[in-house]
């Protein structure tokens, strides 16, 4: 559903699309949270899409699945030490997909590899203060820690 | 023996969460090596002067052992006094809840301590004036006064806040009534006292969560000051890792700047959840009467639980210590079930080997229940004999194990001509210097009444 909005976004560009109905609204102003579209300035309801919302698309449509696991811990250390500083040395995982946007890995494929990572002992996951912190783009543990939304590296 | 009817098994992992209060005195060294390490360096680095103190965010998600990191200090290090400090409920009155505390938990010792070390380095107040100016000055009094007979119990009453007897009731002002006096107090006891001071801030989060984040600022406000204006002693921040860089946000360059890296605790890999369990169930054997098992040192837990507690909890050691409290609970009644059988079968067992004894009187008996098996000793002017009864079948192999430990021992340590099992032991190895006889429990009535007339 998301994709087919972002697709009709897209095609139509600048002119923005008008959201008609409540259900419409909600699912825009859902993706304009995950910073996929926005509001087109002098209106209410009238949706643009963003360039993470392309990118977002775009790894949607040709999606890269053949990802290897030695590229996906090289790409994820870079932009951990992109994002990480000693004062901060947890990365908030939203973060670290929009880095790796150009890589085109589905968000499926992503959450399971970092899962992966995490119980290998490479990398360690930490949750939100609760799920309603983690508005989007966390992954969730399908156990009783909650939703994993930062990430750093040892463990 | 185990007395199973009145048996209470504890579950050795009921307890998931650390309080300050409940002294814990395990340490698995792995997850906390990295901030012990940085703790101790920065004891250190006080001790030699090179600094007065040190702010230290100690940082991790909720259930990796914030509040356990506290007594693993207390436990480890010696040469550094801890003090646990929950965080205040209200930011306005930080110095004198890190007064209380401070007396809280070196007590009226720490009082005289402190007052007779400075009696020793001054003699008179009047002398110590020239180094604790202003504020300073009235605690240095008080605590003077706490030398002097006719005012010692004023001036306790005065330090402390506790009434010691009805003297005092009608003295109301205490030292925490007024900030700056009980910050000026606390530098002095960090002045004088003899190693430094780690206050332990637990959940510095709450603030924020609580009260908002003008609440959290005042507090790191607090902090630096102290951190400024007192010395000899090292800042503990313990924070949800989650919130941590909010926090860091909201907080000002200036507290920004003093804070050290933080120290992130460590999660659990799946050889911290099996040293964890090794000692956690040490006790647990202890209280079933088992030797630790060599085969199977997690008993009642098997390496299957140790790998579902891991995939469960992905490391977070509260979740994994819940997983495993849920294993134990489930082995625990099947477990209680089988040792009840199990006494009453060594009983009644024993109780029948004595009266078939006892029938010939030149035998003197002696019965010991020990490790889930029976031992009865027969002895008569000639020989002595060991009629032993093993646990039932349906006990787990570490009870057999247990119970063959304990033969062994006995047999090594008293001489026996003849030894006779009663029932069924197929896995114990035959020592060839001794008969073992064996009797199933059906043929105690015949055969083995045989043996011992023969005998």
């Amino acid at each position: 559903m998301e994709t087919s909005y972002l697709q009709i976004l897209q095609f139509l560009g600048e002119s923005g699309y008008y959201a008609r109905t409540e259900a419409e609204r909600a699912l825009l102003h859902e993706l304009a949270d995950k910073g996929y579209v926005r509001i087109k300035r002098g209106t209410k309801n009238v949706f643009q899409i963003t360039s993470d919302g392309e990118k977002n698309l775009s790894r949607e449509m040709n999606p890269n699945t053949s990802i290897g696991d030695q590229e996906f811990l090289n790409c994820l250390k870079k932009a951990y030490s992109e994002l990480a500083n000693p004062m901060k040395p947890l990365v908030r995982i939203p973060d670290v997909r929009r880095i790796l946007s150009d890589k085109r890995i589905p968000d499926s494929l992503f959450n399971q590899k970092v899962l992966d990572l995490h119980d290998k002992g490479v990398i360690t996951l930490q949750t939100a203060l609760s799920k309603t912190h983690a508005v989007h783009g966390g992954i969730d543990s399908n156990s009783g820690t909650g939703v994993f939304y930062f990430m750093m590296f040892e463990a | 023996m185990t007395h199973v009817a009145s048996l209470v098994i504890e579950n050795p992992f009921h307890n998931f969460t650390a309080r300050s209060d409940t002294p814990e005195f395990f340490n698995l060294n792995r997850p906390n090596k990295e901030a012990l390490k940085q703790v101790i360096r920065f004891l250190e680095i006080i001790r030699k002067k090179k600094r007065k103190s040190v702010l230290l965010p100690i940082i991790a998600e909720a259930g990796y052992g914030k509040t356990h990191f506290y007594w693993v200090l207390r436990e480890t290090i010696t040469d550094a006094y801890v003090v646990y400090i929950p965080v205040p409920t209200n930011p306005n009155r930080v110095y004198s809840h890190f007064y209380f505390e401070t007396i809280k938990a070196g007590g009226v010792p720490l009082l005289e301590y402190i007052s007779d070390a400075l009696t020793q380095k001054y003699q008179k107040v009047e002398h110590a004036a020239v180094d604790y100016s202003g504020m300073g000055n009235i605690v240095i009094e008080g605590f003077f006064a706490l030398k002097d007979p006719k005012q010692s119990k004023m001036a306790l009453k005065w330090l402390t806040g506790f009434d010691i007897d009805a003297e005092t009731t009608n003295f109301k002002r205490t030292i925490m009534d007024d900030e700056e006096l009980a910050f000026a107090a606390l530098k002095v006891i960090l002045k004088i006292i003899d190693k430094p001071i780690i206050f332990f801030v637990d959940e510095l989060e709450s603030l924020f969560i609580a009260l908002g984040p003008e609440s959290e600022l005042q507090f790191l406000e607090t902090l630096k000051k102290m951190h400024n204006e007192a010395s000899n002693f090292i800042l503990c921040l313990a924070c949800l890792a989650t919130l941590w860089d909010k926090i860091l946000d909201l907080s000002s360059t200036a507290v920004q700047s003093r804070i050290e890296p933080p120290v992130v605790l460590k999660r659990f890999l799946k050889k911290d959840i099996r040293n964890y369990c090794n000692q956690m169930l040490h006790d647990f054997h202890q209280k079933f009467e088992i030797l630790p098992p060599d085969q199977n040192t997690l008993w009642p837990l098997e390496k299957a639980d140790i790998e579902s507690a891991y995939a469960y909890s992905h490391g977070n050691p509260r979740e994994a210590i819940k997983w495993l409290a849920g294993c134990i609970e489930e082995r625990k009644g099947p477990l209680l079930e089988n040792l009840k059988k199990n006494q009453n079968h060594l009983t009644l067992t024993g109780k029948t080997i004595k009266a078939l004894a006892d029938k010939k009187k030149d035998f003197s008996t002696g019965i010991l229940q020990k490790n889930h098996g029976a031992f009865i000793s027969l002895s008569s002017s000639k020989k002595r004999l060991l009629v032993t009864v093993p646990p039932l079948e349906i006990m787990d192999k570490a009870f057999h194990d247990s119970y063959e430990n304990s033969l062994k021992s006995i047999i090594t340590t008293e001489k026996y001509d003849e030894i006779v099992l009663i029932g069924c032991f197929p896995e114990y190895e035959k020592d060839e210097d001794l008969i073992i006889t064996q009797f199933s429990v059906e043929e105690l009535d015949t055969k083995f009444q045989e043996y011992l007339e023969q005998f």
